[in-house]
């Protein structure tokens, strides 16, 4: 697995994990971001189980194991919340921070495990990265695609890490950082239309986050928006309709040869 | 294959063992209900010759009909183990997966260490699965140019993983005893087979002096003794299971109880 610093300044400082060269096939390459404050880190989209060795292995090159304090997931997906029972069961006093819709959802990766879980309220909230030191926010990324999901800014480093908005299916090689926009629309434009299901709540999202400025957008797969690539992304998503995604009028319909083998 | 692929065969094969036993206990079920329709059968018969002779079949069949009650209690215990059993090694072979990924972390940082500090060993030089081993990892020769981050974190997944092996230890060993159990449970409904035919063989006898309805007689004994086989097959498969769920169980101890 790589790991590669993108943004360093005093004690802030924000790690990337991905592209991991030794992961399976048939599983998706996921980013994992590590913001760590005052020598205390927070795991942001902690990833699947399959991945877990080695996230763990990686990140023990810039912070010490006991000091993460904190653990943020997005949404429920298995990419991102099947390991938490392997963070729990090692670091007992980590905090996770879920969206609360999905803490009884998400008990059940509890692998017979201690397993609390703070639940994150819809309209969002400030979460202190260590014991000590400063704080990110959950801003609110309902339906985008998890109709319970939020979206992180660390106002220090003016990163937002988006989740799966953004998400790109890059090939292994990718570089971290888009380079050429219109060329990037390719690798996003099906995960979006596909997975993100309401274009109203799409579009308060990019609201939001315009009100924000980030400087930095960092989503969970593919590549990262920074400088005019950020506004360049937030106009290409206002242009988009999702949930719309139609596979032709002969396949939404329920298979014609299944059906008639039914009614048998 | 390594050590840690091997254990991580031996827990599934057992787990697969436990689920089996469950799925045999259940079907004993039929053969029990199938036995108690037979012995009722014997005693209508039986009712209808209506002489001395009809008299001890009548009796005969009647201790053939009372079998399977007796051996409902033992059934329903058998399917009770079976069914503890099972989940049991569930929960067990969860933990040891955790266990697993664990060690593959531990594997991971040990060989970034060694790399990074040019050593010509790799994790695979160290046993993983011995508790012992793991308690002094970040003291061993191997590791002496670590520096104290480093061997704070391996201490913290080492002492992770010791904590699940005496869990897993205590599950595993419960899992012996409810093999155990099981195995006591089918020893008791064999012998209730055996006395199945013998008493098959008794009515035959008897039947042999009737001048008529012999022939319903014989089938019924038939019957009975190819109930007895099913149940015999289904139990001396349980036993094989068991047999091999013990033997990797033992195995498994014995590669992390050092
Ligand atoms: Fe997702
Ligand atoms: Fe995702």
């Amino acid at each position: 697995m790589k790991s590669e610093i993108i943004f360093e300044s005093g004690d802030h400082k924000w790690v990337v994990f991905g592209r991991d060269p030794q992961k399976k096939n048939e599983v998706i390459d996921t980013n994992e971001f590590v913001i760590i404050n005052n020598g205390e880190a927070m795991i942001l989209d902690p990833g699947g189980i399959e991945i877990f060795p080695q996230v763990l292995s990686e990140i023990t090159k810039y912070v010490s194991l006991e000091q993460i304090k904190t653990i943020f997931a997005s949404h429920q997906d298995p990419d991102i919340a099947s390991s938490l029972a392997m963070w729990l069961d090692l670091i007992p006093d980590i905090k996770i921070y879920c969206p609360w819709l999905w803490t009884g959802f998400l008990s059940h990766f509890g692998m017979g495990v201690n397993f609390t879980l703070n639940g994150i309220p819809d309209e969002g909230m400030e979460i202190k990265i260590g014991n000590q030191g400063s704080s990110v926010f959950a801003v609110p990324a309902h339906y985008c695609h998890s109709s319970g999901n939020y979206s992180i800014y660390d106002p220090k480093s003016r990163i937002l890490f988006s989740g799966d908005i953004g998400a790109a299916l890059i090939p292994i090689d990718y570089p971290l950082y888009v380079d050429d926009f219109a060329s990037h629309i390719k690798y996003m434009e099906k995960f979006h239309l596909r997975w993100m299901p309401s274009t109203q709540h799409l579009r308060s999202w990019v609201r939001r986050v315009r009100a924000i400025n980030p400087e930095v957008i960092a989503p969970q797969h593919g590549a990262i928006f920074a400088g005019a690539n950020v506004t360049k992304f937030l106009d290409w998503l206002d242009n988009l309709e999702v949930g719309k995604y139609e596979m032709g009028a002969e396949t939404t319909d329920i298979n014609k040869t299944i059906w008639l083998k039914w009614k048998k | 294959m390594n050590q840690l692929n091997k254990f991580r065969e031996d827990i599934s094969n057992v787990f697969k063992k436990g689920i089996k036993i469950l799925v045999l206990s259940r079907a004993l079920k039929s053969i029990s209900l199938d036995l108690k329709l037979l012995a009722v059968n014997g005693i209508v018969q039986a009712g209808k010759i209506g002489s001395a002779q009809g008299q001890s079949l009548i009796t005969l069949s009647g201790f053939l009909s009372d079998l399977p009650i007796q051996i409902a209690p033992e059934l329903e215990d058998l399917e009770s183990v079976s069914s503890d059993l099972a989940r049991q090694l569930t929960v067990t072979s969860i933990s040891i997966v955790r266990f697993l990924f664990y060690s593959n972390s531990l594997s991971s940082l040990l060989d970034d260490i060694l790399i990074a500090n040019k050593s010509s060993f790799r994790s695979t030089d160290f046993d993983l699965l011995n508790t012992q081993e793991l308690n002094k990892l970040s003291k061993n020769k191997l590791l002496e140019r670590t520096n104290q981050e480093e061997k704070k974190n391996i201490d913290l997944i080492a002492k992770v993983n010791i904590n699940i092996t005496y869990k897993s230890m205590d599950m595993l060993n419960k899992s012996l005893d409810l093999l155990s159990k099981a195995e006591q449970k089918i020893l008791n409904l064999k012998r209730n087979g055996f006395i199945a035919n013998y008493m098959g063989s008794n009515i035959l006898i008897e039947s042999s002096y009737l001048s008529t309805d012999q022939q319903s007689f014989i089938a019924l004994v038939t019957n009975i003794r190819n109930i007895v086989d099913r149940l015999n097959t289904n139990l001396d498969e349980m036993n094989n299971d068991i047999k091999a769920a013990q033997n990797y169980l033992k195995y498994i101890i014995m590669s992390i109880s050092n």
